[in-house]
């Protein structure tokens, strides 16, 4: 607060036998800015508090009152002494504390009611008749590039050497290939690249007509027959359907009623824990945007889109305005776009593409919608998520080009280890994929998963606590690259059960981990997200803000102490991840190591997908 | 405790007989729930043609359509207070003037505004800002207390005080802000304080007073454990000194009325008056309270014998008390058309 002004004459007066912590807090505020306060002590009477503040000649009397019975006579009272001793002429009359409700306000007479919970700074605000601006608000959130601040450096000599080697392997297998996918993503390319052409006005809305037309029909030849009978004839895939425009005007009305209203508040308590990013995907857009309003209301920082897997697994992608009837919300121009627009300019937006067929035009459609951030994982997808290696390998160069040309930082998840595959050998394969990026010149986050992950269950790594394990894994990271990590998907998966304040709990603890171990963000869940089985509710959503809000403030600075477990078991990690690496760059192609258990094996649960099998070809 | 009941009935008397009415209160009323218990309360019905006051805020909450006629510029929490007119009727919720001063420009607002008679409701707890009205219905209850017999004994006391004589001459007329001492002879002096709430002020007082006083005037607020103090040093020193308040509200805030007027009693009559004084028109009487059930933690409605209630009532006091609920509200409108509009006997009603 800079702003000058004149010295006021305050009396505070706790009107309770005891509490006047509250009154404490503020006289000490308003001494600090200079003005002139007298403090009575409690067990005063109304007698007193009006003779001492006609004696100071005091512009505004603060009373508290914390203890409920009585609450009216006492306080009643007091406003007539003020008005039947001339004090209501001359002073601001303002009541506070844990017993006081706004209706009291006017039904008793004062001039202003602060309830329970009620800042410091806005009493102090109110003092100086100026209008109250929330902590929130004087530090605007500014969005952060994640990436920033690493240099990608490897500190493990050999497994750099090791990872230039496999991706030099890759790039050579994928030279000259490309798949449906790719070409449906430079046909998409072109029709956002017409679409804005028309909106800038360098061309006429007919040109624009005829071109996408033609862009279109090229496009359809690339799709299966569901996505196809799309654009023949507007035919809807099952269970999905377009919001109508008044629904979509609705929605944006509604959203530019809210936007910029307010700041959203910080989650952190001090600096250095990490973002906090949200999940959404109910399969309707417009309930995304108002799940996602909340979620920014409450303090998130960063929102990821889920897509639904069947999409995942047509060829092609559909336009429009589309809610779909099913968890997960279609991936399309529009659907993006309009969440982008609804966001506050901080909250940091990623569109996943990490399995699938449309993994290409996915990144696309993110970057052109002005996505921050993207995600691909090609051995993720291949092993665990359903699609053809060969193809995912040719896609998913493509979305780490898109991802550069963008700008959009693009996180590798190494969720196979929810298939059962263990830490190490999904760590090998993010590593991969992090160098494939930085290669093709992104900037990848690496998104280990601090989770109760099969291996470990059946390996008893977490049985005595979810704290070493978990820290080893960062750990090892940490001593391999300079990478930003980026626990996920959500942080502690598998420890979240129906119960609500159980979920809300172990998303808290493991948030506060990666805080401690210096994660710069985190994906958490929602409470009621491991067994939803369908729209999370918003509710739900700010439970988990609420609880990881408070484990910031218990925290603060402090840490977690990992037992000497720990730094065994990231040892172990990084000498099994050089390990692996070896077996990889020995191997004869990257995808002989997709095809043939050797970066994960059907045992662990890694199962070579079938999506768009035979589909590359030459370019 | 039945305060809104007896508003309505007079509001729903009023108008029946034609009488134009305009309707303001000092608290916040026309809420469905009682703040405090959680009960339903009695809300506040308005007819077409009648004047209301209240918050611009509350204005579409209400369910009768509200015309504003008139800006007062007067604030409150919940925006400033406008003036209206009631085009369809239904019930209004009414945030009004907190202030004696502020009620006193309404109500003449009001006034100009064709209002014949202005009912000023009264808020939980307060009183003084009600002193700038012309009569005062006192409303009293189960809800205070169940003790019949205490509550007859309390509304006594509280009928004591507005029976406190005037100062006569000028002094009553003129404003005043500091506790003045009237001499025999010579200049009366003032002091810098205006209130008798501490025993320093007492002493203070004291130290002005002497032989020659013979007036006190305390226009500000008091404690009766001030005044008891006061009359205790005065009494053995200044035998006819006279001790003037500024009107009887002041007094019944000042502490219990049980307590203040048994501290009034030893003060012999007439040594005791006010600069204003404020008609006493009725008591009403409610034996509705709330009973509070341990078992579910919540408040339902209970009565006491109301015949009963009506009666130990009456025994304590010599103005007229009603219950309104048996009675209906006409008994009350022709008390107050008596004090309203004396020489005609009755309200200038606009029936044919």
């Amino acid at each position: 607060m800079t702003e000058q002004v004149s010295a006021r004459r305050i009396l505070l007066a706790p009107l309770d036998p005891v509490h006047d912590v509250g009154l404490k807090l503020i006289a000490k505020a308003l001494d600090e800015r200079g003005h002139h306060t007298v403090l009575l002590s409690p067990d005063v009477t109304a007698e007193e508090v009006i003779n001492t503040a006609l004696e100071h000649d005091v512009d505004t009397l603060l009373v508290s009152r914390t203890i409920g019975y009585g609450v009216d006579k006492a306080l009643g009272r007091l406003v007539d002494l003020a008005e039947a001793s001339g004090l209501r002429d001359r002073a601001r009359l303002v009541v506070g504390g844990m017993a006081i409700k706004p209706e009291f306000v006017a039904e008793l007479g004062f001039d202003a009611a602060f309830g329970p919970g009620t800042e410091v700074e806005r009493a102090v605000a109110y003092v100086e008749e100026r209008p109250y601006i929330p902590q929130a608000d004087r530090a605007q959130k500014e969005k952060r590039d994640i990436t920033a601040g690493y240099d990608y450096r490897f500190h493990h000599q050999a497994i750099a050497d090791l990872l230039d080697q496999i991706v030099d392997m890759i790039l050579d297998e994928a030279q000259g290939k490309t798949s449906p996918g790719v070409q449906r993503t430079r046909l998409r390319d072109e029709m956002l690249t017409v679409q804005h052409q028309q909106a800038q006005g360098g061309i006429s809305a007919s040109q624009a007509e005829e071109t996408q037309r033609t862009l279109r029909l090229a496009y359809s030849q690339h799709c299966e027959e569901l996505i196809t009978a799309f654009y023949a004839g507007g035919r809807m895939p099952p269970r999905t359907r377009t919001l109508t425009g008044s629904e979509v005007a609705n929605l944006i009305a509604q959203v530019n009623q809210i936007k910029g209203q307010w700041a959203s508040p910080r989650l952190q308590h001090v600096a250095g824990q990490p973002l906090i990013f949200v999940q959404y995907g109910t399969g309707c857009p417009a309930m995304d945007v108002l799940h996602m309003k909340v979620a920014e209301g409450w303090g998130a920082d960063g929102i990821i889109h889920f897509d639904p897997s069947w999409e995942a697994r047509s060829e092609g992608l559909i336009e429009g305005y589309v809610a779909h009837h099913e968890s997960g919300t279609l991936v399309t121009f529009e659907n993006l776009k309009l969440m982008k627009d609804a966001l506050e300019p901080a909250t940091i937006y990623q569109v996943r593409a990490h399995r699938g067929l449309n993994t290409s035009e996915m990144a696309l459609l993110a970057g052109h919608a002005g996505a921050d951030m993207t995600k691909v994982n090609i051995i993720y997808g291949s092993l665990c998520g359903g699609t053809d290696p060969e193809r995912l390998m040719v896609d998913g160069i493509e979305v780490l080009r898109i991802a550069a040309r963008f700008g959009m930082s693009i996180d590798v998840p190494a969720n196979e280890e929810l298939s059962g595959v263990p830490a190490y050998k999904t760590f090998a394969s993010m590593l991969i994929g992090a160098k494939l990026a930085l290669r093709l010149g992104a900037r990848p986050v690496l998104q280990p998963l601090l989770c109760y992950a099969p291996d470990v269950m059946i390996g008893g790594q977490m049985a005595d606590n979810y704290v070493d394990f978990n820290a080893a894994k960062f750990w090892a990271l940490q001593r391999i690259v300079q990478a930003p990590i980026w626990p996920g998907a959500p942080v502690g998966f598998f420890t979240h059960t129906e119960d609500r304040v159980q979920s809300a709990v172990t998303t808290a603890l493991h948030t506060a981990l990666t805080a401690s171990l210096g994660a710069g963000m985190v994906i958490i869940a929602s409470v009621d997200e491991a067994y939803a089985g369908g729209p999370i509710a918003a509710t739900s959503r700010i439970d988990a803000l609420r609880a990881v809000q408070e484990v910031f403030r218990f925290f603060g600075h402090a840490t977690i102490q990992p037992t000497p477990q720990a730094e065994l078991w990231a040892d172990e990690l990084v000498d099994n991840i050089e390990g692996q690496l070896r077996r990889v760059a020995q191997a004869e192609s990257f995808t002989y190591c997709l095809y043939n258990d050797v970066l994960a094996t059907r045992r662990e649960g890694a199962h070579p997908g079938r999506f768009g099998q035979g589909t590359v070809t030459e370019a | 405790m039945g305060k809104t009941t007896a508003t309505r009935a007079l509001l729903e008397a009023a108008y029946r007989v034609g009488l134009s009415v305009g309707l303001t209160g000092i608290g916040y009323d026309g809420e469905a729930l009682d703040n405090l218990t959680g009960l339903p309360k009695p809300r506040l019905p308005v007819e077409p043609g009648m004047l209301v006051a209240t918050a611009r805020r509350c204005l579409n909450a209400a369910s009768a359509v509200l015309h504003p006629v008139a800006d007062t510029g007067v604030a409150t929490p919940m925006g400033e207070v406008v003036v209206a007119r009631v085009a369809e009727p239904g019930l209004v919720v009414i945030v009004g003037p907190r202030t004696g001063r502020d009620v006193r420009q309404i109500t003449h607002l009001m006034g100009q505004l064709g209002g014949q008679l202005i009912l000023v409701d009264g808020a939980l707890n307060r009183m003084i800002p009600l002193m700038e009205t012309d009569g005062l219905i006192l409303s009293t209850g189960a809800a205070r207390t169940t003790d019949v017999g205490l509550l007859a004994a309390e509304t006594g006391a509280s009928n004591a005080m507005f029976r406190l004589p005037v100062l006569e001459g000028d002094g009553g007329k003129q404003p005043q802000t500091c506790i003045t001492l009237t001499r025999h002879e010579g200049p009366p002096r003032q002091l810098s304080i205006g209130s008798l709430l501490v025993p320093s002020t007492v002493d203070q007082l004291c130290s002005f007073a002497d032989q020659d006083t013979c007036q006190i005037i305390v226009p500000g607020a008091l404690s009766i454990s001030c005044l008891s103090l006061l009359w205790q040093r005065l009494e053995s020193h200044l035998a006819d000194v006279v001790l003037v308040m500024a009107d009887p509200l002041r007094l019944l805030i000042s502490g219990e009325p049980p307590v203040v007027q048994k501290s009034l009693s030893q003060i012999p009559k007439g040594r005791l008056q006010v600069l204003r004084q404020l008609p006493l028109i009725a008591i009403t009487v409610n034996p509705f309270y709330p009973r509070y059930r341990w078992r579910t933690r919540d408040y339902r409605p209970a009565y006491v014998d109301a015949v009963l209630l009506q009666e130990r009532i009456t025994e304590a006091v010599d103005v007229p008390v009603i219950d309104v609920k048996r009675q209906g509200g006409d008994a009350l409108l022709g008390l107050v058309s008596k004090l309203l509009w004396p020489e005609s006997g009755h309200y200038p009603w606009s029936g044919c």
